[in-house]
């Protein structure tokens, strides 16, 4: 049967990000932890078998990866370098909410963390039926792993 | 020590098993009754009977190892039959080849002829050696010939097991990223230790394009947390031979979208290098930052002594970005060795540098790269950066530091010529007359020199290139520099003006027409860092 006004839903794609996530059997002691992202892929990638037994997947429905990192990157850092001749340069970053520079002392081996994601969070990123506000304020929770390390807050750059 | 092969494709972990095959398993040969034409090889998983085994390369069997090892990338061939192979990899699974009586495997990217059983092994590149060894067996695998029947492997390296005839259940990438490959690789469901010295293999990370749409990898990748040793390395490659990949996963010495790509506008680096024993080989990556730090391979090393190669990539930071600085090497925490080898680095000619090396305690060894629109060609604060066979163009900067006096036969094209007289002279001296745009020395030696030849007078520090080799006394010279009595230097470096096949379609191979760059660089076959074949894997005189 035909859908009532202009569009027809059944012609509409589903859409899905994975976010690919460390998880126990893959984390390295003092280099990674449970709930750094590994990677993300849209769900027309298949993630399954022996590469990803020891990977936890969040499944974010209804959204595309772009659609995710739109959100997530909000909440990362923008990076440049200072120049320091004779010297090699400095690396320095700042959040990307913010104008003060630091120096870049530690460099995370993933970028992004769901490690403050509750499970309750991680359902509702996966519920077909939670509107797209409530799965974009669940993301707005994800973390840049750089601002974690306290080195990295030692030192302002004027 | 034994190799393990995983591949990653960003098509993903989906079957992509050709018909509906069985398989049976004998001493480490998958034999599949229906011919494979998907885009698998040398890394990918083969289910069945729920169990699983990895592919690997095509593979002879040897015994007899003398004590001069059969080294990675090195050209054999079998006396008897005339075949040849270019060597991927080997697993010694008894003796050394300290002791002289290594045996194993060799496991080569391609074949040209027949390799028989029971011949001997010359090695023909980089340099001869004669007898290094002894087949054991015929070319086992026909990856390349028919894709029946395939080496396979279990997680940790050894063969699979035997196995009767049974139906496959899929075959498929094992990750969907390099990200994931690196983050996965050494997990209990593959070597199961993040020590490879301890584990004792030589693991591989093959890298595959996406056969279903040419989606980019586009995840950056950071290699650390793992151990590596001397002959332990995590090597990461494209997958290129016929007896290893059904397509070939490596790029054509050019830009190509369709093969494996690693991009993305989002981070500093692509890939991040803190181990101590790594091998990045034919890949494409590209950093499509317009603002902030871009760069492609930043070289660290936290770990312990070690070795890095950078062998046959194609590394673009194009964007308009603030700095650019492709190979960046520094948090260098221990003695360490880079070597890169034919590679294409191509900048954004704004800013940055396209090999920068900041750390005292690395040495660099840079042959035969070419060096495109990078704002500066390269950089060393130490002096411990040694440059051969490269070709720089377009680098308007120039060079910023100084550098090994090793550095020779480099070729600059639109660079600045006074940053180009460095490392190894053909001659010098002092001028015996004066003479408007020539040097002129009487007591002769000038006719080393070739049209392009950098000079320098060492007495005012004013530089000039050979425009005609006039005679064995006198070389005419692109400006006026010299009076009598002056010194000079001759430099190996060039300056010539390059004609590649297709500059605007970003392809750097040396066209047909090309008389600047081609036949006029120093045979590298007997470096310590061998270089006797290209990008394109074409052999070097």
């Amino acid at each position: 049967m035909s859908d009532i006004g202009a569009d027809q839903a059944t012609q509409r794609k589903p859409k899905m990000a994975q976010i690919v996530c460390i998880d126990i059997g893959t984390v390295r002691d003092g280099i990674c932890d449970v709930y750094d992202v590994v990677e993300m892929q849209e769900d027309n990638v298949e993630l399954t078998g022996a590469g990803y037994e020891n990977l936890k997947i969040i499944k974010i429905t209804n959204l595309t990866v772009a659609e995710v990192m739109a959100v997530v990157s909000l909440n990362g850092i923008d990076t440049d370098q200072i120049i320091n001749e004779p010297d090699p340069p400095i690396d320095i970053w700042k959040p990307k909410q913010s104008a003060t520079w630091y120096e870049l002392q530690v460099q995370p081996k993933f970028n992004y963390t769901f490690e403050d994601l509750t499970q309750a969070d991680i359902n509702t990123l996966a519920d077909e039926l939670a509107t797209t506000p409530d799965k974009l304020a669940v993301l707005n929770k994800v973390k840049h792993k750089v601002p974690l390390y306290i080195q990295n807050l030692a030192n302002p750059v004027e | 020590m034994l190799s393990v092969f995983y591949s990653a494709s960003p098509f993903g972990t989906g079957d992509i098993k050709t018909g509906s095959p069985n398989i049976s398993i004998t001493s480490g040969i998958a034999t599949l009754d229906v011919q494979q034409t998907g885009n698998i090889g040398a890394g990918c998983a083969i289910e069945y009977n729920s169990l699983k085994a990895y592919i690997a390369p095509n593979r002879i069997a040897f015994t007899s190892g003398g004590t001069t090892p059969i080294g990675l990338n090195t050209k054999i061939t079998g006396v008897t039959s005339g075949a040849t192979s270019v060597v991927r990899a080997i697993d010694i699974t008894s003796g050394s080849w300290a002791g002289g009586d290594a045996a194993g495997y060799i496991y080569v990217r391609g074949v040209n002829g027949t390799w028989q059983s029971g011949e001997t092994i010359n090695i023909l590149r980089p340099t001869f050696s004669a007898d290094v060894g002894t087949t054991a067996s015929i070319l086992q695998g026909n990856m390349g010939n028919g894709d029946t029947q395939f080496v396979v492997k279990a997680a940790t390296g050894g063969d699979a097991p035997n196995q009767g005839s049974v139906a496959v259940t899929s075959i498929h990438h094992e990750f969907a990223s390099l990200s994931a490959c690196e983050t996965g690789y050494v997990d209990a469901s593959h070597i199961n230790n993040a020590d490879l010295t301890a584990a004792n293999v030589m693991a591989y990370a093959c890298c595959y394009y996406d056969h279903d749409d040419q989606t980019y990898d586009v995840t950056s990748v950071a290699i650390n947390g793992v151990t590596t040793g001397a002959n332990n390395y995590l090597y990461v490659y494209t997958p290129c031979g016929s007896s290893e990949a059904i397509n070939c996963q490596r790029h054509p010495g050019k830009v190509s979208t369709s093969k494996y790509y690693l991009a993305n506008g989002t981070d500093s680096y692509l890939l991040v290098d803190y181990q101590a024993y790594t091998v990045v080989d034919g890949l494409q990556i590209e950093n499509e930052k317009t603002s902030g730090t871009a760069g492609c391979i930043n070289v660290k090393n936290t770990s312990t002594a070690g070795t890095k190669h950078i062998l046959n990539c194609i590394l673009m930071s194009v964007g308009a970005s603030s700095v650019v600085n492709n190979v960046y090497i520094d948090l260098i925490n221990y003695a360490t060795i880079v070597v890169l080898l034919n590679n294409v680095i191509e900048g954004n000619a704004y800013s940055g540098y396209g090999l920068y090396n900041t750390d005292i305690d690395a040495n660099v060894y840079a042959y035969n790269n070419t060096f495109y629109e990078c704002q500066n060609a390269v950089r060393d604060v130490n002096a411990q950066m040694t440059l051969k066979n490269n070709l720089f163009c377009d680098c308007a900067g120039g060079t910023v530091g100084s550098f090994t006096a090793s550095c020779t036969h480099n070729l600059w094209d639109n660079c600045v010529l006074s940053e180009a007289a460095f490392g190894v002279t053909h001659t010098s001296g002092n001028a015996t007359a004066t003479s408007a745009n020539k040097l002129v020395d009487g007591g002769g030696g000038l006719s080393v020199a070739l049209v392009g030849s950098v000079i320098k007078n060492t007495t005012d520090n004013t530089y000039a290139y050979v425009t005609a080799v006039d005679s064995d006394t006198q070389l005419s010279l692109s400006a006026d520099i010299f009076t009598i009595g002056e010194g000079y230097a001759v430099y190996t470096a060039l300056w010539r003006t390059v004609v590649f096949e297709n500059e605007v379609g970003r392809d750097y191979h040396l066209d047909n027409t090309d008389t600047a760059a081609r036949g006029v660089g120093t045979n590298l076959s007997s470096d310590t860092y061998p270089v006797w074949d290209d990008i394109d894997r074409d052999e070097r005189p």
